[in-house]
């Protein structure tokens, strides 16, 4: 069996200027991401995936944090993968939580991101390699 | 006579408080001569204002204008689904409700005027100003000039929101906001930027982090620090440097 040289990201971000900057970070720090718009780009970008998804990242917009949690939990079913990590990045949110990361499920986590090394040190957490 | 004049005599004859005892920082009251500056003087106050104070709501009269001396205004616009930009950002450069001036009607705009960055200003009587627009052709001159360049920063910033990319708009933004505060160090949070670039909150981290990897900035909570001028001026589309060459144009060195 060949070693898996990169762990790879499902980046769900329906907008279309940060996408490609989150995109190009996570690859800056060795990731390889599958990076669609949102929860059907997502199942269908990755359905030859092969339960090959080590982390799924989604950034709310518009929708509730239970709302984006439910959207992890059914792409995990729709590809049948193992127990993912969902990292959901928040937005729009008061200044006291800012620099937090929440832990909301097993697997769930809600990240209200200050800056971007909160999120390189949560990844490398959550996918030690 | 031109140039800076606001001297320590002239200003101990002002209304203004002591504290104010230094050359006037803002450029327009620079262009002025010293006879139209000593005319309009005893009606200038100065005011100190802190970060979030909103000067003006959509829709009210514009009663005062503020002539900037180190606090920096965003002019924003909020739209119905609560969605923010910034149309213009006004410092030492420009003046803070010239429509008042302008308009024979009862001014008002539907824009936001907020406190971006703290700092005093001179405050002046929205009519005051305009009956002395009325008679000296030296301030309409200055405000007209000014005027101008504002609306070449209004269109400069309307195109580049729609033209430009993220990370392009975002170096321009900081430099606007440097030349303004004449610091590298800005006081400013990234959530408060994304207000103002019309994007996201996690576009503006990623674009910061983008930048700081390339050395171009440092960034902590509430506070960015540009640690090299020419790299992000690289990085700043072209509208930062066209609408330099445009203020200069129209206003002498800025």
């Amino acid at each position: 069996m060949s070693k898996k040289i990169h762990q790879t990201i499902l980046l769900i971000e329906s907008d279309d200027e940060t996408r490609p900057l989150l995109q190009a970070n996570l690859q800056g720090w060795g990731y390889q991401v599958i990076a669609t718009v949102d929860e059907k780009d997502a199942i269908a970008h990755t359905s030859h995936a092969n339960g090959q998804i080590d982390l799924i990242l989604i950034n709310q917009v518009g929708f509730t944090i239970e709302d984006y949690i439910n959207v992890g939990r059914r792409i995990q079913r729709s590809l049948n993968l193992l127990p993912t990590p969902v990292v959901i990045l928040a937005e729009g949110f008061s200044e006291d939580l800012e620099g937090r990361t929440i832990q909301v499920g097993k697997d769930e986590y809600v990240m209200y991101m200050e800056v971007a090394e909160q999120l390189i040190t949560l990844l490398r957490e959550l996918l030690p390699r | 006579m031109k140039g800076v004049h606001l001297l320590k005599q002239t200003l101990e004859t002002l209304p203004i408080s002591k504290a104010f005892l230094v050359p006037a920082k803002n450029h327009l009251l620079n262009l002025f001569s010293k006879e139209l500056y000593e005319n309009l003087s005893p009606s200038f106050k100065e005011v100190f204002f802190e970060t979030g104070v909103v000067l003006h709501y959509p829709g009210e009269t514009i009663e005062q204008v503020y002539f900037p001396l180190n606090c920096l205004v965003s002019v924003t616009i909020a739209m119905n689904n609560g969605a923010t930009a910034e149309t213009a950002l006004l410092g030492k450069h420009e003046v803070v409700g010239i429509n008042a001036v302008l308009s024979r009607r009862p001014a008002t705009t539907q824009t936001t005027y907020m406190i971006q960055q703290e700092g005093s200003a001179l405050k002046i009587d929205a009519k005051v100003l305009r009956q002395e627009f009325n008679q000296s052709q030296e301030l309409r001159d200055v405000l007209l000039d000014y005027t101008q360049a504002l609306i070449a920063q209004v269109s400069q910033t309307a195109a580049c929101n729609s033209l430009h990319p993220l990370e392009q708009r975002f170096a321009r933004w900081l430099l606007e906001v440097q030349v303004r505060s004449e610091s590298n160090d800005l006081k400013i949070t990234q959530e408060f930027i994304a207000h103002m670039l019309g994007v996201r909150r996690a576009g503006v981290t990623q674009a910061a982090q983008k930048f700081k990897e390339r050395g171009l900035i440092r960034y902590g909570r509430g506070h960015i620090q540009i640690i090299d001028q020419q790299g992000l001026e690289s990085s700043a589309c072209e509208c930062f440097s066209c609408l330099r060459k445009e203020y200069n144009r129209l206003l002498g060195g800025t």
